[in-house]
């Protein structure tokens, strides 16, 4: 009895195994497939931003994973990456990609800071947690074009905080964490040297 | 059966999601755009078609008692090579049906069908049955998309064409999602009353 | 043998009542009539075809479900209307017709017909046509227009709304929009922005009264609710208000009246009992102060009652009264 039980675990244990690599087989080989176009898309996504933010060559910095700064208002920014950036050989500033919190999570915005202090642009990469209709909106080019030539000096606010950038309608929240999300860029570019 | 027979069946009178009212979860959330729904339905269909094939052609060889672990490892493996080949070749369809492709392992209607059907018919029949079960939940899906999009965004085809430029936004949110699905349930069974 | 031919037999109860369905909506009408004419002199004649509109449009939709499923018509029982009148007096005055037009389908045929019509609805048909409105349109539904100022009948445009708008109290006290508080007293009065019905407690509070001593409503759940955001709002004032200010501002602002006397009251989506009507009450009253303090909205009470709405059955379970002459539950022996 003992026996019999024990060759059907063997049995089935030996079927799951076969099954498991066989789809173990098949996966490494599209895995090999795609790596390559899958790492091409999010370079190109990255670039794309950047290029969006700032017309110079990019090089990454190495940014530990949940690095955070401290804005003055006291808001705590995660750094996703950033990048030095360089111009016909001459230094042209940072891009940094910050994730503000908005409405219902992460606002990942790419920032542009030039060397001489100010914001060249932004761009929100994903906006995806935010309410659609409302925060959504940031993605709008009327909304990004504000920011450019703003000062990198942490002073970037929505009119109702005292600054300059007119507030998405009814969607204050995520305006605000967008304006703390180029802020905290600027003081992470600032540290940079 | 002939074809059409079995087309009419996973269409209208067996529908998955509006008859047999499975794989509800990815039906509401990822309908909020017409892209975005045959995305989801063909994802799915694909899926479907192939993990019945293997299923059917393994129906003999898989013993009984751990037939729903071999399942759904053939499911997942089958969901995890659309993912990668999805992010690879359509990397803007995968970013915004994001987190629900890999949900399509746990869709109902796939497990479903191996469980009711794949395993205990002919690798043709089983082929033709994740076809057809696949088209009826697209087609599920591209109503409940087409209602949604139109109304919660105001456009047509995937933001192509705006109708109306003050949309419903609930209607893209989930509680417009569960609105339009009871809705659209209500008029098929209707239609399909009227039918008999 | 006696004669039961003429001896008419019915099932209990056996009192007799000139109260219907009918004569108790009229009477929540005329209650909403001194909030209607404060909301006419502080935002002028777009209040009162906003809240025609709104009545019309509810009778109409009613009446097309009812031709539909083939019903009797059931629009002269008032229910309708009286959801017409409530929808309107939670919306901003300036919120198109249209849009306002949507929220009465959707509160008549989603919120009541479909779900077996009058006193089967297990949520607040008006509220749930706001909550729709808010959902879809959120910045239509959040525009107010400054007290007394002069709103088109028609149309409006959106520079000449821009110029007019001011926060609500409630949104200047949460510290979401910038602005001057406006006294007490007016908040009491009524000269605020705010939705059209909302802005005037006294007006509300008349009203509450009026249906008191008609009794359409008893006190309970007004009281309970009214009370527990009294208390609440007292012991943790917010926005650097002193503790009477910020219980005084929180019970006159929003629509904790309108709520209150208008909304939770509604007989088939509230408890039955005294005591449950009591704990309703608290509960709304717990939630409004919640998401007035911690939510992303300003003002809690809309999704507050629907939320006790869909509690009424659980609550109505744990309430029950016992049957007269029922024994004693007796506790169990360990």
């Amino acid at each position: 009895m003992a026996g019999k039980q024990k060759n059907e675990f063997v049995q089935l244990g030996g079927v799951l195994c076969a099954i498991t690599l066989v789809v173990a087989l098949c996966l490494g080989a599209v895995n090999a497939i795609t790596v390559e176009p899958i790492a091409k898309q999010n370079q190109i996504k990255t670039e794309n931003a950047l290029a969006q933010v700032m017309d110079a060559d990019s090089e990454p910095i190495e940014v530990a994973e949940g690095t955070t700064v401290k804005t003055d208002k006291g808001t705590d920014v995660e750094i996703v990456s950033a990048y030095k950036m360089t111009k016909d050989g001459q230094d042209a500033g940072y891009c940094v990609e910050v994730a503000p919190t908005g409405f219902g999570g992460g606002v990942d915005t790419m920032v542009g800071i030039s060397a001489d202090g100010t914001i060249t642009g932004i761009s929100i990469i994903s906006a995806s947690s935010e309410t659609p209709g409302l925060g959504a909106n940031s993605t709008k080019p009327e909304f990004q074009d504000q920011f450019a030539g703003q000062p990198a000096d942490g002073t970037v606010a929505v009119e109702k905080d005292g600054g300059s950038i007119v507030a998405l309608t009814g969607a204050t929240i995520t305006s605000r964490a967008v304006s703390e999300g180029v802020n905290a860029a600027a003081k992470f570019a600032a540290e940079q040297g | 059966m002939s074809f059409g027979k079995n087309l009419k069946e996973g269409l209208f009178t067996n529908n998955p999601v509006l008859v047999q009212l499975i794989g509800m979860c990815p039906t509401l959330a990822t309908t909020t755009s017409v892209i975005n729904g045959v995305g989801m339905g063909l994802s799915a269909t694909a899926v479907l078609i192939c993990s019945n094939i293997v299923i059917s052609l393994l129906r003999k060889f898989i013993p009984n008692k751990v037939r729903i672990a071999a399942y759904i490892t053939v499911i997942a493996g089958f969901v995890t090579m659309i993912d990668l080949l999805l992010q690879a070749f359509i990397p803007s369809l995968s970013a915004s049906l994001g987190l629900f492709i890999p949900l399509i392992v746990v869709n109902c209607i796939i497990l479903g069908r191996a469980e009711a059907f794949a395993s205990k018919n002919s690798v043709g029949a089983s082929a033709v049955d994740g076809l057809v079960m696949g088209l009826g939940f697209t087609f599920a899906l591209v109503v409940m998309s087409v209602v949604r999009e139109l109304l919660g965004a105001g456009t047509i085809g995937g933001g192509l064409i705006t109708v109306f430029s003050q949309p419903a936004t609930i209607m893209i949110l989930p509680a417009g999602g569960f609105l339009t699905l009871g809705f659209v349930i209500a008029v098929m069974q209707k239609l399909l009353k009227k039918g008999e | 043998m006696y004669d039961f031919s003429k001896v008419v037999i019915t099932s209990s109860p056996h009192i007799k009542s000139k109260e219907d369905t009918q004569s108790i909506m009229l009477d929540v009408l005329i209650a909403l009539i001194p909030s209607l004419a404060v909301s006419t002199y502080i935002f002028g004649f777009r209040a009162i075809l906003m809240t025609v509109v709104s009545v019309a449009a509810c009778m109409v939709f009613e009446a097309i479900y009812d031709r539909i499923v083939g019903k009797p018509n059931t629009i002269k029982d008032l229910s309708a209307a009286v959801t017409g009148v409530l929808l309107a007096f939670v919306c901003p005055v300036t919120l198109p017709y249209w849009m306002l037009i949507i929220g009465d389908g959707i509160a008549i045929i989603v919120a009541k017909c479909l779900f077996g019509g009058l006193g089967k609805n297990f949520i607040n048909p008006a509220l749930a046509g706001r909550a729709f409105l808010l959902a879809s349109w959120p910045v239509a539904m959040t525009t107010w227009v400054r007290a007394r100022s002069s709103v088109g009948l028609i149309s409006n445009s959106t520079e000449a709304l821009d110029a007019m708008t001011s926060a609500t109290p409630l949104a200047i006290i949460k510290g979401t929009a910038e602005g001057e508080l406006p006294s007490i007293a007016s908040m009491f009065l009524g000269s605020i922005g705010g939705s059209m019905g909302e802005v005037s407690a006294i007006a509300l509070i008349i009203g509450g009264v009026y249906l008191l001593v008609r009794k359409v409503i008893t006190i309970h759940i007004p009281a309970a609710y009214i009370g527990t955001v009294a208390v609440l709002t007292f012991l943790f004032p917010q926005g650097g208000l002193g503790h009477l200010e910020s219980m005084l501002y929180s019970l006159f602002g929003g629509g904790l009246m309108l709520g209150a006397f208008f909304m939770a009251t509604d007989y088939s989506t509230s408890p039955v009992s005294r005591k449950g009507q009591v704990v309703f009450g608290i509960g709304c009253g717990l939630l409004t102060v919640m998401i007035r303090y911690f939510g992303g909205y300003p003002e809690g009470v809309c999704y507050s009652i629907l939320l006790m709405n869909t509690t009424v059955w659980l609550i109505d379970k744990y309430t029950r009264p016992t049957k007269f002459g029922a024994p004693a539950k007796q506790k169990k022996e360990g």
